[in-house]
């Protein structure tokens, strides 16, 4: 393995659960050559939901927990409030933090807790096998919509946007030195930071809906269907159909959680 | 006025923040819910007072998992809520139970089952206390029968959590939370302080010759912790697909606190000696029991009190003692009859009448002094 | 010279770092490992510029750029 894998990974935690060519554990070199450049690993605390993108923390030799299918927010507030020093890191999936961890990850970006949220965006349920997720594509086939998907997707980074985080960007797995870079953006961003990363997931995604478990082509579709965030300002609704911006795409400073917590009922200690 | 104590006039509610202030809680977690809203009012204006954190989440759900960030994080950490949002609760508990995070968990409940009554007391949700969660594990459920014991028991909950790596529940109702009585402060009660397991050799969940996790440890301490809902080794690893190493896991949780169940029965014993018809209750349940069991005396009947104070585990074995010597067990309690099921188990014999009570209105003492005096009549034990 | 060095327990032989590969250095091997997968394999290493780019797209961190020969 690589030195950053030698210096960073969880050996007792290996091998991966990840299907070859999976975008995932491209996500997860990005982020340990982050971690690496900050030099922050022993002020991390790593959070994971549930699904293949929920154990990337598990593989990092940090303090990790593993938690609940879409309440991995919610441990990392109580992590983070307890101490504000940390620097708290969340791995969700699209279904973990869009479905069920909706309501947690609205919440989050409203109250602007300094953390950041790297949502894995493969399109579907890959753990449990290729069901329909809030960001599969309207009409796509999967296990669950055998006739095709009746629903529209999610668009992850407006959402977050509405709901109030300050840091939003998007990438996909074939931009690991832009990740990179956004993943020490993020750690260093005074607030609610979140990471859209699209990634191919070759095993369900690939076989029910490419036709195929083709990761090459895969990351080549996603990265065609990406478009720079300055670029996509300047095109039209219909010439971006399909299509999602790539890049930073929002960033605000404004009054932080916790910190605002602190100010707040500090002046009440007797 | 003793000397070093507070004596106020204050709600079970309000009782219980005090308390967890006492154990040393300093984070609390959760979401406005009627009987307990009181709980979560007094904490976001104590906690700050003590250099604590009082956060309202979205839901119970993103409260029980709060609350359980911050046990790892390094601090006592509480929630409180009643029926609709102890459910909510229950995927997190388990999570806490299987992950081993101490952490308590206050119930002040209410008429079920869903919306039920909002405003009035029952003691329906015990075994959901007991069993609420998916999966096998334990509970410690601790059952307050007045505003001073709010108090002294959910410092009582913060030191077990500490002891034995759980959820503790405090088991409270909405007549014991919403009614002002006078509580001494204590400041007598001992607090069971959190302890930072050496790093040595440390493997996070194996457990000490007393078959319980020594201490408990923090993020960002050094540790490199791995704690995870699956089932898991003792350095914390997945394990769910080895049989032996998931069996053991399932039955230490389960064990550690089983096994010590005589060490951790609480019960209130009164007139036992030569009880001839013993009263089982719990919980503000025991009001009316208790003042019905002193007027049966008063009748010369020999009655008496086995009043739980730890709900579960449950003191069979205690029970079982004082079945053998009596004619009759009474159990009065403000639900359909589910205590009642435990006690019948050990019955050794003696009569046991089920005294539900629904509605929620509490037993007046003459219904129970009439089943006391009927229980009384009947023939020797059966 | 630089010298791509693969980890052939942990490679899963998906391809993507032939495929990311601009100056085409890696090709496929022929060879496998214990666990059946394809190994890629450096077939022109004097055409390696160290851009990183197989080294960071690889999701199982097993390959890294290395100066001097393999």
């Amino acid at each position: 393995m690589n030195e950053l894998a030698e210096k960073y990974l969880r050996k007792s935690a290996l091998p991966t659960i990840l299907c070859p060519g999976c975008g995932d554990g491209t996500v997860l070199g990005a982020f340990l050559k982050a971690v690496d450049e900050l030099g922050v690993i022993d002020q991390l605390a790593l959070v994971g939901g549930i699904g293949c993108s929920g154990w990337l923390p598990v593989y990092v030799n940090a303090d990790t927990m593993h938690t609940l299918h879409g309440r991995a927010i919610p441990f990392a507030t109580g992590l983070k409030v307890t101490d504000p020093n940390r620097k708290v890191v969340v791995f969700t999936g699209d279904g973990d933090c869009l479905a069920i961890g909706g309501n947690h990850f609205i919440h989050a970006a409203r109250r602007n807790i300094d953390m950041t949220v790297v949502m894995l965006n493969n399109g579907i349920y890959g753990m449990t096998g290729g069901q329909v997720a809030p960001t599969s594509p309207h009409e796509a086939r999967t296990q669950t919509t055998p006739y095709g998907n009746p629903e529209a997707p999610f668009d992850a980074c407006k959402l977050a946007i509405a709901a109030g985080a300050t840091y939003v960007a998007r990438w996909t797995a074939g931009h690991p030195h832009q990740m990179a870079r956004a993943f020490k953006e993020a750690l260093n961003h005074p607030g609610f930071a979140f990471i859209e990363v699209l990634v191919q997931c070759p095993t369900q995604t690939g076989r029910y809906m490419k036709g195929g478990a083709d990761p090459v082509a895969m990351l080549e579709e996603i990265r065609q269907s990406v478009v720079p965030v300055s670029k996509a300002a300047r095109m039209t609704p219909e010439e971006m159909a399909g299509k999602l911006a790539v890049g930073v795409i929002h960033k605000e400073i404004r009054p932080e959680f916790t910190a605002e917590l602190i100010a707040l009922n500090g002046g009440a200690a007797r | 006025m003793t000397v070093g104590s507070d004596v106020r006039l204050m709600q079970g509610n309000e009782a219980c923040v005090e308390g967890a202030i006492a154990a040393g809680c300093r984070f609390f977690a959760g979401y406005p819910i009627t009987p307990a809203s009181e709980i979560a009012e007094v904490m976001s204006q104590r906690l700050p007072q003590v250099g604590g954190h009082y956060i309202q989440m979205e839901d119970e759900l993103a409260s029980i998992c709060a609350v359980i960030g911050a046990a790892w994080g390094g601090a006592k950490a509480c929630t409180a809520s009643s029926g609709p949002g102890i459910s909510l609760m229950q995927e997190g508990i388990g999570y806490a139970a299987a992950t081993e995070t101490p952490c308590v968990v206050i119930n002040v409940m209410r008429g079920g089952p869903a919306t039920g009554q909002p405003t009035l007391s029952s003691q329906q949700d015990i075994m959901q206390a007991r069993f609420g969660s998916h999966g096998d594990y334990e509970i410690i459920a601790l059952t307050p029968s007045t505003a001073q014991e709010a108090f002294d028991m959910t410092v009582q909950a913060f030191n077990l959590a500490e002891t034995y790596r759980v959820p503790v529940y405090v088991l409270s109702d909405e007549v014991v939370g919403h009614t002002r009585e006078k509580v001494r402060l204590r400041h007598d009660l001992a607090e069971v302080e959190r302890e930072a397991p050496p790093k040595e050799g440390y493997q996070p969940f194996r457990p000490g010759p007393n078959g319980l996790l020594p201490g408990m440890p923090a993020f960002n301490q050094g540790y490199k912790l791995l704690v995870d809902g699956q089932l898991h080794d003792e350095t914390g690893n997945r394990a769910g697909h080895d049989p032996i190493k998931s069996a053991a896991l399932v039955r230490r949780l389960c064990t550690k606190i089983t096994d010590n169940v005589k060490d951790l029965t609480d019960v209130e014993e009164l007139f036992l000696d030569d009880a001839e018809v013993v009263v089982v209750c719990y919980g503000s349940s025991a009001r009316p029991a208790l003042e019905a069991v002193y007027a049966a005396r008063e009748q010369g009947i020999r009655a008496g009190i086995f009043r739980l104070r730890v709900l579960f585990p449950f003191p069979a074995w205690k029970l079982a003692q004082v079945a053998a010597k009596a004619k009759a067990l009474l159990v009065p309690e403000m639900n359909i009859g589910k205590l009642v099921i435990e006690v019948d188990r050990v019955a050794n014999g003696a009569a046991v009448v089920s005294l539900p009570k629904l509605g929620g209105l509490m037993h007046t003492p003459a219904e129970i002094l009439g089943a006391i005096q009927k229980a009384a009549e009947g023939g020797e034990r059966p | 010279m630089k010298a791509i060095v693969i980890d052939e327990v942990w490679c899963k032989g998906c391809g993507l770092c032939i495929a990311e590969c601009n100056h085409e250095v890696l090709g496929w091997s022929g060879r496998r490992n214990a666990k059946g997968y394809n190994l890629p394999v450096s077939i022109a290493p004097e055409k390696c510029t160290g851009c990183g780019l197989c080294e960071a797209i690889c999701p199982d961190l097993a390959l890294t750029v290395k100066e001097g020969q393999a």
